[in-house]
């Protein structure tokens, strides 16, 4: 005979009690009302069961949270929505494992955290490269198509050069400009962490750019790739 | 950074990350990606500032996106 296990969770005295009961399949399954009425454990613990209905009404109950809470460490809306959609199918995926001792949330949002943690550092670890290359290059190269247009391949293969040119550099250069281009610190700042005047971090800035601009011109990936040049700058007229 | 300085710059710049100095986020999200207190701590400020939002976020496409990987994965 079909049953449907309904789930129901109270706590009593700190602790948690998981009740269980079966009923059979004339009586119908809670509506979506019910369900809105269930604490967050007796909604997963039904989704544990598989009642995606149940799952649904946490999906709808705390997403606006989870896009919130990656918003604020990832700062982009898209990625925020794509670390709140990879929590709630990992929640899913991984349901078995949660145990109603925990509060739900705490278990939901660590998972939402540690997504959104893993996407704050592999974009730092990779960023953009035309905006680095913009910025280290103070404008005298600009890219020629927005980043979305461009295949994932020159994509890599530019951050691979870039990080390459940056990598050669002499170690106080490349500190210099990663703390001024990628920390995006003042260089009252950077005197401070480098303990150097300010001439001298200036001095750094202008022969790390110098550096790195002759040898990116030099890769010809980034140079002479057909539309995916970046072009160089247009010339003052001489006077 | 442990989770006493934490909790004095989630004090001081709130917690969206955005608003901080880029060093200390970095050593935030040093501290987070180990402790899960700190990320406890973290959560909880940006339920109560979701609490206090004027406007509750149109999530009704996330909402379905979500719904039909957890459908298909379970194909």
């Amino acid at each position: 005979m079909a049953c449907t296990l309904l789930i129901f969770v109270r706590a009593s005295r700190g602790r948690t009690i998981v009740q269980t009961s079966q009923t059979s399949s004339s009586q119908s399954r809670p509506d979506v009302h019910t369900l809105r009425s269930w604490s967050d454990e007796q909604l997963f613990l039904a989704s544990q069961a598989g009642e995606q209905l149940a799952f649904r009404t946490l999906v709808e109950r705390h997403v606006a949270m989870l896009r919130r809470l990656a918003l604020n460490v990832v700062r982009d809306e898209h990625e925020a929505e794509d670390v709140a959609q990879e929590a709630f199918v990992s929640a899913w995926r991984n349901r078995h494992a949660w145990r109603p001792e925990a509060r739900f949330t705490t278990w939901l949002y660590r998972i939402a955290m540690n997504k959104a943690i893993d996407r704050y550092r592999s974009r730092r670890a990779a960023p953009q490269p035309q905006e680095v290359i913009a910025a280290i290059m103070d404008r005298d190269v600009c890219a020629s198509e927005p980043a979305a247009q461009q295949d994932e391949l020159v994509r890599r293969e530019v951050s691979i050069t870039l990080r390459a040119a940056l990598g050669a550099l002499p170690a106080n250069q490349r500190r210099a400009l990663e703390l001024f281009y990628f920390e995006e610190l003042e260089v009252a700042k950077i005197m401070a962490l480098m303990a150097l005047s300010e001439q001298s971090v200036r001095a750094l800035l202008k022969r790390g750019r110098q550096t790195l601009k002759l040898r990116l011109r030099n890769q010809k990936t980034l140079l002479s790739d057909g539309p995916r040049t970046l072009p160089r700058p247009a010339r003052a007229p001489r006077r | 950074m442990d989770l006493a300085r934490f909790r004095d710059l989630l004090a001081r710049h709130g917690a969206d990350l955005g608003g901080w100095p880029p060093v200390e986020a970095d050593a935030a999200i040093a501290l987070m990606s180990e402790d899960p207190a700190a990320q406890d701590l973290f959560a909880a400020l940006v339920a109560a500032d979701s609490e206090k939002a004027a406007e509750a976020p149109d999530t009704a496409g996330l909402v379905e996106r979500i719904m039909s990987v957890v459908r298909r994965s379970d194909g």
